[in-house]
């Protein structure tokens, strides 16, 4: 409600530029706090210079009036302030109240701070220097530390929390305005806690935060299928029911020579562990279950969160540790330098153009 | 030198022609009553201060055992509960003799007082030999505070063997070195456990291309995680906690008891000093010795000091032990010499009596907040699980 | 009760017969010893002052260098920096970072803290009461010597630091400090290069000296008060300097433990506050902000005191609400045990506590607001004189006002979030602490100056000294109020050119603009502090003679002779209304005021209401 009082999110004189659905509550208690200060300051400052100069001493030996106390007044401008530091409370606690309960639906994504650097978790695996979010819907920071305590701040969000190492903090934020922003720490951290940077980027649309997410996590060309696998294996939870070992027991069947055997099913037949069966088993797990696993398979289904190119890259790890595997050798491979991650050229204190 | 030694004396023990009555009136107080309430008061204030400082302590000491439970009620194993029990014995009696003394200088029985201040300071004298043969004992356990205790280790995810784990017989004077070696063989087993213990909010494995590193040791365990049930059940069924009743995060806190037990107990011994050093002062006041006597049993025990420092120097338990046995002895000695009064010492009838009797008074309040202090680490460091 | 004691004359006649010639507390005694093992609490006050003026000047050198290397952002800045340039940029940020907690340390722990109680208070106090000294003097003689041990720790501190940089030598335990001065873990325990062990034990034996001078001070108010004074006749800057002690005595020994614990933390990793060892990080917080945010009331409050006398003395008219001002002393005392948690709203704790603390937060603002409005009360209709003492107290007031109702910014949840941890907070704190307490000591270091030393200052210098120190102050911190709301973070060592301005028809950087003027206010504030201290040094060598009362205030100290003999009073004085003024008339040959004996005979204007 208190948005239409200060309809101009650009920055003035006190206050940053401002890209948050919060921070305009935030900006009107900031302006009120400011005219209470301006008010009271000027109301002193002028009573005191305007007594210095009324009341100034006429000759050396002048005393001043009589008069000690008066209570009707002393009360008076102890209740006043009373009263106004009760209004500011009060705002002062809805609006971080406002900051502090998690509205539900939110996306996450965890942040990583150490000396003297940040680091983004996506959901799906993908780690990044910047921060990019979708707009207009609340997403919410998971913090943690890997050394000393930093703070998460993003002076255009009016957003801060400190990052504890041996606990997790949480934050959200929820931003209208598509844009750069700066990232910053601002809990003393060490040599080069004034380098500690990073930049949020609020993108157009929800697509387009999908295609960004979708480009930069797309691995092909800078790691092998092979590697890809692997990493996918330990990070999307596979390592969770399928061991590499060959022991038996678990969740799921050991990935162990499963490539190109035999798999006997629930339903009396048996089936080729080829590339079809590997695909289907991750998208549809219901479809064709193991026999000792099932029915219903434990299996959630990973369709959506995988594409082609990801299953491929599994098969491709599937295929290289079973001896079952009939082909030409898989040897891994490295493509030599990484592509970089941090978009080069960019200015230390990005802030869109208004 | 001479104007420092009159300045003193004219503050100290009072202007003749401001309080031509009373040598113990400083100047600045108008009656001996108001100079006696004022330190009282001042003695008061600053036992204050120190229970503020020792509840700072406690406070720790409290939200350690609220989140780490388990800790607590396997550690306090290690502690010998009959020796602690035997110091508060010996504490609460001389704080008995102390309060028998400031009675008897109240009284003017001067004989009375030196021998209950004696027999106080010799209660000092055990409680710091027990304290002595327990911190001893946990030496040689390797359950020191900090880096050197055993289940430090821990921390690096290498446990080793330790009080808890270690065979009955035999093992128990083996040397560090030893117990480290087995450590990598230990680690293979416990490994998988360490990281089936990893919060499941944590993305295993975070590091596909280099951007980022794996929490490379700052393992988080959050609170929720620690089972509180086991401290419950092994209060309730009177049975023994063990080790490996304890959650990884847990074991690898062990140690941190020790360091809890150690900085309380070393801070009360401290203060246990200080008292005994207090009291060794009243004594030789009350004894009425000369005051050039004063310093005849401090070469001694100087001597004694500097061989324990230079114990600690060179690493050399033996040298360390060898010193503070002779600071101990020969100032048990001169104690002795002093409560007995020996007659070569004496040349007057010792300073305190119903007239003035304000050191002793003071000195007794502050023993007394030591045994007070004592009283409350006692149950929660040896006897609560 | 009439305005002076008849018996009061008779005493201050012989008073000043003596002055000049006669035996005082300088003069009493002679030779270097006489002073370092004096029980006098005058000469203790003194070597408390060159003490604690030592550590001053060593916290503003620091303050001076850091500010200068602000001049300019640092280089190798920016989101896209490699490890390179972070490698190549951490030797100057290094030394930026040891110049902050440097400057930080040694300004809260060996000037602030200390200042005005040990200084003044030592000095005043006992003479307020009408005491001879203060209950403890050997204590107090101890405490001084504690606090000599702890300066020495930071000396020690220091000169690690020069050796390091100019000699490449590296002292056993690390060079200098660069852990900020709250000593967070678990960068002080595991991370920092500095030496927090020396620091940590330094400053634990500094908390010992304000330990121990807060119980002397509480005794000898409880103990020393004279015939006639009772609790509520005695001057404010007593009740001030007493709530003070309660502060000292309740909160420093956490502090002492914390530390202690921080210390074993970094020597042998004890594992009570590194996370890494299974400790507890905000537990540290809690303990180290349960005795440092009292410890700014330790700061502020006999601030406050010092401006109630000295508006009463240059207002020449009764202290407006005294007991309204008595009162808040205590509540103040009282209540900042309960706020420490506002330092910690970001830090993840739960918001039903930070609720809490937020509104005990601004039940502090009360009685700050009443003492204010006291003041001015204070001179409606009074006979205002400007010297160099009312000045500064007028300043006091100036920059309490902004920096108290700046914090109503920070006790409130919603803007404290985003204001916390920046220029803000440093502009905010600077204004309150240092800009109030130190104006405050200004302005009782000129207002007893004659009283220590018998001589005046040059009137004019002194006000010069005010003025640019006031202006500096301004300059240097106000910037940094907008400079923080804009988000420049606290304790960077280099920063972003901020919003564009458009000025003169040029585009500025605005951090760039701010940070400049901030430098060029630091070295007026700089500037005016020395003159401040050319001004008494000129005064000691060939200063005017002062009289017993140059400024016919009527507490118990101008009722001696200037500087006061050994036992500070050759009668026994007898306490009246310490605010009524009454019973003094000025003596224009000695430019001071003397005892008007009509006016004991005359009924009293004071006590008409």
């Amino acid at each position: 409600m208190w948005h239409s009082l200060l309809a101009d999110p650009a920055s003035t004189f006190w206050l940053p530029i401002r890209a948050s659905t919060s921070a305009a509550d935030n900006d009107w208690l900031f302006n009120f706090i400011l005219w209470v200060n301006i008010f009271f300051s000027v109301l002193i400052i002028a009573l005191m210079v305007l007594f210095v100069w009324r009341y100034r001493a006429k000759s050396a030996g002048e005393h001043g009036a009589a008069g000690g106390h008066n209570n009707a007044l002393e009360i008076t401008w102890t209740v006043i302030p009373t009263i106004i530091c009760v209004m500011i409370y009060y705002w002062g606690f809805k609006g971080f109240l406002h900051e502090a309960v998690e509205p539900p639906a939110g996306y996450d994504i965890t942040v990583v701070g150490r000396m003297w650097n940040w680091t983004f978790i996506y959901p799906n695996g993908y780690v990044s220097p910047d921060l990019h979010i979708p707009p207009n819907k609340p997403v919410r920071l998971v913090l943690q530390s890997m050394d000393v305590i930093h703070s998460l701040y993003i002076p255009a969000f009016r957003a801060k929390k400190d990052v504890m190492p041996g606990r997790y903090n949480r934050m959200w934020i929820e931003s209208d305005d598509p844009g750069t922003y700066d990232v910053l720490c601002t809990a003393y951290c060490g040599k080069n806690h004034s380098t500690m940077l990073s930049k949020c980027v609020v993108e157009k649309d929800m697509d387009s935060f999908n295609k960004w997410l979708e480009d930069v996590s797309d691995w092909r060309g800078k790691v092998a299928p092979i590697d890809q696998g692997r990493i996918y294996y330990n990070q999307r939870g596979c390592s969770v029911c399928h061991n590499l070992t060959g022991a038996p027991g678990g969740t799921g069947p050991t990935w162990k020579d499963m490539f190109g055997n035999t798999i006997p099913l629930a339903d009396g037949t048996t089936i080729i562990a080829d590339e079809a069966y590997v695909k289907e088993s991750i998208l549809d797990p219901q479809a064709k279950i193991h026999l000792k696993y099932g029915p219903p398979s434990p299996m959630p289904s990973f369709k959506g969160a995988f594409k082609d190119y990801d299953i491929e890259a599994i098969t491709y790890f599937m295929k290289s540790i079973s001896a079952n595997y009939k082909g030409p050798d898989l040897k891994p491979y490295t493509v030599p330098g990484p592509k970089p991650t941090k978009s080069p050229g960019e200015a230390s204190a990005t802030q869109p153009a208004q | 030198m001479s104007t420092v030694e009159s300045n003193v004396a004219d503050h100290g023990n009072g202007d003749a022609a401001h309080a031509p009555h009373d040598p113990h009136l400083a100047h600045h107080f108008e009656n001996p009553e108001q100079q006696y309430a004022s330190a009282k008061l001042g003695m008061w204030v600053f036992l204050g201060t120190e229970i503020l400082m020792f509840g700072g302590l406690f406070c720790a000491y409290s939200v350690y055992r609220h989140n780490h439970p388990d800790v607590f009620a396997l550690a306090h194993e290690a502690l010998n509960r009959w020796l602690g029990a035997a110091n508060t014995i010996v504490l609460i009696t001389s704080s008995l003799t102390m309060a028998w003394g400031v009675r008897a200088s109240q009284l003017g029985s001067t004989t009375a007082l030196r021998w209950l201040l004696g027999v106080t300071i010799l209660g000092g004298y055990f409680f710091m030999g027990i304290k002595a043969i327990e911190y001893n004992t946990k030496w040689k356990h390797h359950l020191m505070p900090g880096s050197g205790n055993t289940y430090y280790a821990w921390n690096g995810q290498t446990p080793v063997k330790g009080f808890f784990n270690e065979e009955p017989e035999g093992e128990k004077t083996a040397e560090p070195t030893a117990n480290k070696s087995e450590a990598p063989a230990v680690a293979e087993k416990t490994a998988p456990q360490v990281a089936a213990q990893a919060p499941r909010e944590l993305p295993p494995g975070a590091a596909p291309d280099g951007n980022a590193g794996q929490p490379d040791h700052a393992v988080i365990f959050p609170n929720y995680q620690t089972p509180k049930g086991i401290a419950a059940k092994f209060g309730a069924a009177d049975e023994q906690l063990k080790l490996d009743d304890l959650n990884t995060g847990d074991k690898q806190r062990l140690y941190t008891f020790f360091a809890v037990y150690f900085f309380m107990t070393g801070l009360h011994g401290l203060h246990v000093l200080v008292g005994m050093a207090l009291i060794y002062w009243i004594l030789l006041r009350a004894s009425g010795a000369r005051r050039r006597l004063w310093l005849v049993p401090a070469a001694p025990m100087s001597v004694g000091l500097f061989l324990a420092y230079l114990g600690v120097v060179c690493g050399s338990p033996r040298l360390i032990a060898i010193g503070v046995a002779v600071a101990a002895v020969s100032s048990l000695w001169a104690v002795v010499r002093y409560t007995i009064k020996a007659p070569r010492l004496a040349t007057s009838e010792g300073e305190f009596g119903p007239d003035y009797y304000t050191p002793v008074d003071l000195v007794g309040l502050y023993w007394h907040l030591v045994d007070l202090i004592w009283i409350f680490l006692f149950p929660l460091l040896y006897l609560i699980h | 009760m009439s305005a002076i004691p008849a018996n009061l004359a008779g005493g201050h006649a012989h008073a000043d017969d003596s002055h000049g010639h006669g035996d005082n507390y300088l003069n009493h005694q002679r030779g270097i010893l006489s002073w370092l093992l004096t029980l006098d609490h005058k000469r203790i006050g003194l070597m408390y002052m060159m003490a604690v003026l030592t550590a001053f000047a060593i916290g503003g050198v620091f303050a001076i260098l850091l500010r200068t290397m602000l001049w300019h952002p640092l280089p190798f800045y920016g989101v896209n920096i490699t490890p390179d340039d972070q490698q190549r940029a951490s030797t100057s940020y290094d030394l930026y970072n040891h110049f902050f907690t440097l400057h930080g340390a040694v300004m809260v722990f060996l000037f602030m803290i200390p200042a005005i109680p040990a200084i003044l208070g030592n000095f005043v106090l006992p003479m307020q009461l009408g005491a001879k000294d203060v209950a403890f003097p050997r204590l107090n003689l101890l405490s001084f010597w504690i606090y000599v041990t702890g300066l020495v720790f930071f000396l020690s501190l220091l000169l690690g630091g020069v050796l390091h940089v100019a000699f490449g030598i590296n002292m056993p335990g690390g060079f200098g400090l660069d852990t900020g001065w709250t000593f967070y873990t678990p960068y002080s325990s595991s991370h920092a290069e500095g030496n927090v062990v020396a620091a940590t034990l330094g400053a634990f034996i500094l908390g010992f000296s304000s330990i121990l001078t807060g119980v002397n001070f509480l005794a000898t108010v409880h103990m020393l008060r004279p015939k006639g004074m009772t609790w509520f006749r005695m001057p404010l800057f007593i009740w001030a300097v007493y709530s003070t002690a309660i502060i000292q005595i309740l909160a420093t020994p956490v502090l002492a433990i914390t530390l202690l614990l921080l210390c074993a933390e970094r020597a042998i990793g004890i594992g009570i506050f590194d996370p890494r060892l299974g400790g507890d990080p905000v537990l540290f917080q809690h303990f180290f902000w349960f005795y440092s945010h009292p410890a700014v009331y330790i700061m502020i409050l006999p601030a406050m005191g010092i401006i109630s006398e000295v508006m009463a003395a240059f207002s020449r008219k009764h202290i407006f609400g005294y007991a309204f001002i008595a009162f808040s002393s205590l509540s103040i005392a009282l209540l900042s045990f309960l706020v420490w948690g506002h330092h910690m709203f970001v830090s993840g704790q739960s918001p039903l506590t930070n609720a809490v603390f937020s509104l005990i937060t601004f039940s502090v603002a009360i009685p700050s607001a009443v003492k204010v409005f006291n003041w001015l009360g204070t001179m409606y209709k009074g006979s205002i004189r400007l010297r160099t003492p009312m000045l500064w107290a007028l300043g006091f007031i100036w920059l309490f006002t902004i920096g108290g109702l700046t914090g109503l910014f920070l006790g409130a949840l919603a803007t404290d979030v985003p204001l916390t941890n920046t220029l803000f907070i440093v502009a905010h704190f600077h204004y309150v602490m240092m800009g109030s307490t130190l104006f405050a000591f200004m302005a009782g270091m000129y207002y007893w100056f004659p009283k220590m030393f018998g001589k005046m200052y040059d009137e004019t210098i002194g006000k010069w000294a005010f003025w640019l120190a006031f202006i500096g102050f301004n300059v240097t911190f106000f910037p940094q109020f907008v400079m923080g709301s804009q988000g420049n973070p606290r304790r960077y060592a280099s920063y972003p050119d901020g919003p564009i301005i458009h000025m003169l028809g040029r585009d500025i950087p605005s951090f760039v603009a701010g940070h400049r003027i901030a430098t060029v206010g630091a070295y007026t504030l700089g500037l005016g502090l020395t003159l401040a201290l050319v001004n008494w040094l000129m005064a000691l060598r060939n200063g005017k003679k002062a009289a017993a009362n140059p400024w016919g205030a009527n507490t118990l100290e101008w009722h001696t002779p200037s500087p006061p003999p050994h036992d500070n009073f050759s009668f026994t004085p007898v306490a009246g209304d310490p605010y009524d003024m009454h019973g003094w008339k000025y003596d224009p040959a000695i430019d001071g005021w003397i005892e008007d004996e009509q006016a004991a005979t005359r009924p009293s204007p004071a006590h008409a209401h």
